[in-house]
């Protein structure tokens, strides 16, 4: 209990610094003007119609490719400086113990990987709100986007899938976007932590993170790749829903990320207790 | 001869460095995913793509991010290590100020419009610069003159330019951002932010001639002909620039007189 009230404390400091952190405020400010950029279309299509658009936008906000490297690149800058070595952390190390403290730092990986995407989530509410009309259903501006000609007319950046107003009601569809989308975020996360702990650097562990981001983009089109790019995971359109195609299950994603996460929790813990301490400049 | 000196060694430490010159193939290859779905359209061409590329891509505020790369921060590692005071001991502050504002924006300028000479360039092996036949609906005043005129690239030339402009005013107003908080990823991605919200400031509460956003797409704001839209764009980005600069200088100033805390 005692390890997990200190883990509790060097993971609750990482969070107090966010106040301070210019990085942090950075990021906010981008997520809020790709959100803004991305959905303005759909807006303007809803004004366009007289129609006002359901507020379950976010599963569709990077279904394509190259805007997903967009929303995911914050993610890698926010985690860049992985496993947050700064001035105090020797002090902190010294008073907590190198287990406590890995797992401190590994719990603040997957909070701020929530917040990072339920702030995403509420942005293409809060941005949209006065567009929005709150119902159950996915509403006609997403059905005409999704299932006529309309997105590829004004000109849409991100892809309405027609296939998850099939499968997923808008509930659904939210939080398996928002869930799988969080887990991928632990996996960057702790992916820049476990090689930036084993390498001592911090510029390994980003591009490892940045190779799995740009082979989400490379690998599209080819479905039989998809369960190679943990990344395309996160898209619901990438996931076979009634067994018929090439593309991972959800069996096997879930599997596949668990293993994933579990594996480099370990994997960090480990190199942790032989890591020598750098403190390196605040990025 | 000492401002000579300052400006030269400013530039030296942007033109001898491998970053300025990856950070122009960061730029081409930018613009290539930017119209990567437009490549294999029949009938296309370097004209339509630049078009796509400065009127519609989602990458273009990204391009902003690859100009300020190579000289933006300076001003950073030159406070954070204390460079900037046997320079300023030798060169003053004025002339010190004056070389960081001018490489700034010049350096800007360069990486973006490099980078777009040679994403026409790569381009114009593949496919014509202007469409076969009539071409009069793809071209957009007030440059569309120079595209019948005798040497019709300098259409695409002179739209790729402005488009440098733009990014060079920012990267400047990323050195003025760096003056105030003297942060390497806060004045890198300052440029991106303040392109963003000044330009959507400008669209709607300033006149068309004003309007950043429309003087970045090189559109008619002020009904003339092509050389004098093209000095009034010119005017208009230096302006805004020097605006900046002076912002830069005042920030500067207080931090050497220790003002800021």
């Amino acid at each position: 209990m005692k390890l997990f009230n200190v883990a509790s404390y060097v993971c609750l400091q990482n969070f107090r610094k966010w106040q301070v952190d210019y990085r942090v405020w950075i990021i906010a400010i981008l997520l809020f003007m790709f959100t803004q950029i991305f959905t303005k279309e759909i807006i303007e299509f809803s004004k366009a119609i007289n129609i006002e658009v359901t507020p379950w936008i976010f599963p569709f906000l990077f279904t394509q490719k190259f805007v997903k490297l967009l929303f995911f690149f914050p993610l890698i800058l926010l985690f860049c400086d992985a496993p947050f070595i700064d001035d105090n952390q020797a002090y902190v190390i010294a008073r907590s113990g190198r287990i406590p403290w890995s797992i401190g730092q590994i719990a603040y990986i997957i909070i701020a990987s929530s917040i990072y995407f339920l702030f995403l989530l509420f942005l293409t509410i809060i941005i949209n709100i006065s567009h929005i009309q709150f119902t159950s259903s996915w509403g006609k501006v997403l059905g005409t986007l999704a299932n006529t000609n309309a997105s590829s007319v004004i000109g849409l950046k991100t892809f309405v899938s027609r296939n998850i107003l099939y499968y997923f009601t808008p509930l659904q569809a939210m939080w398996f976007t928002f869930f799988l989308s969080w887990l991928v975020g632990i996996v960057l996360g702790l992916v820049i932590y476990v090689i930036n702990s084993i390498s001592n650097t911090r510029i390994w562990g980003v591009l490892t993170a940045s190779f799995l981001l740009v082979l989400d983009a490379t690998v599209t089109g080819f479905p039989s790749i998809y369960r190679f790019s943990p990344v395309s995971w996160s898209n619901l359109d990438r996931i076979d829903i009634n067994g018929t195609t090439q593309m991972p299950s959800i069996s096997y994603i879930y599997i596949g990320l668990a293993i994933l996460i579990i594996g480099m929790i370990i994997l960090g813990i480990i190199a942790n207790r032989k890591q020598s301490i750098h403190v390196l400049p605040p990025i | 001869m000492m401002k000579r000196r300052a400006l030269s060694m400013s530039f030296m430490q942007v033109y001898t460095s491998k970053v300025f010159y990856l950070a122009i193939i960061g730029v081409t290859v930018l613009c290539f995913i930017s119209v990567w779905d437009s490549l294999k359209m029949p009938g296309v061409s370097v004209s339509y793509l630049i078009e796509i590329f400065i009127g519609l891509a989602m990458f273009k505020k990204i391009v902003v991010l690859f100009a300020a790369i190579p000289f933006v921060s300076s001003f950073c590692s030159d406070w954070k290590c204390q460079y900037i005071k046997p320079v300023i001991i030798r060169s003053g502050i004025n002339i010190y100020i004056r070389a960081k504002i001018i490489t700034c924006f010049v350096t800007g300028l360069m990486t973006v419009f490099l980078g777009l000479l040679l994403f026409i360039l790569v381009l114009s092996f593949r496919m014509p610069i202007f469409p076969v036949g009539n071409y009069g609906n793809m071209i957009n005043l007030p440059l569309a003159p120079l595209a019948t005129s005798f040497f019709p690239i300098s259409y695409i030339v002179a739209r790729c330019f402005v488009f440098s402009l733009s990014a060079a005013l920012w990267s400047v107003v990323g050195l003025t951002v760096s003056a105030f908080i003297p942060i390497h990823f806060v004045a890198i991605a300052s440029t991106v932010i303040a392109s963003y919200f000044l330009e959507q400031i400008t669209y709607f509460y300033l006149p068309d001639w004003l309007n950043l956003y429309k003087l970045t797409g090189s559109e008619d704001v002020i009904h003339q002909g092509p050389y004098i839209s093209l000095f009034y764009f010119i005017f208009v980005f230096v302006s805004f620039s020097a605006l900046a600069g002076l912002l830069f200088q005042y920030q500067v100033k207080r931090r050497i007189n220790n003002e800021v805390v």
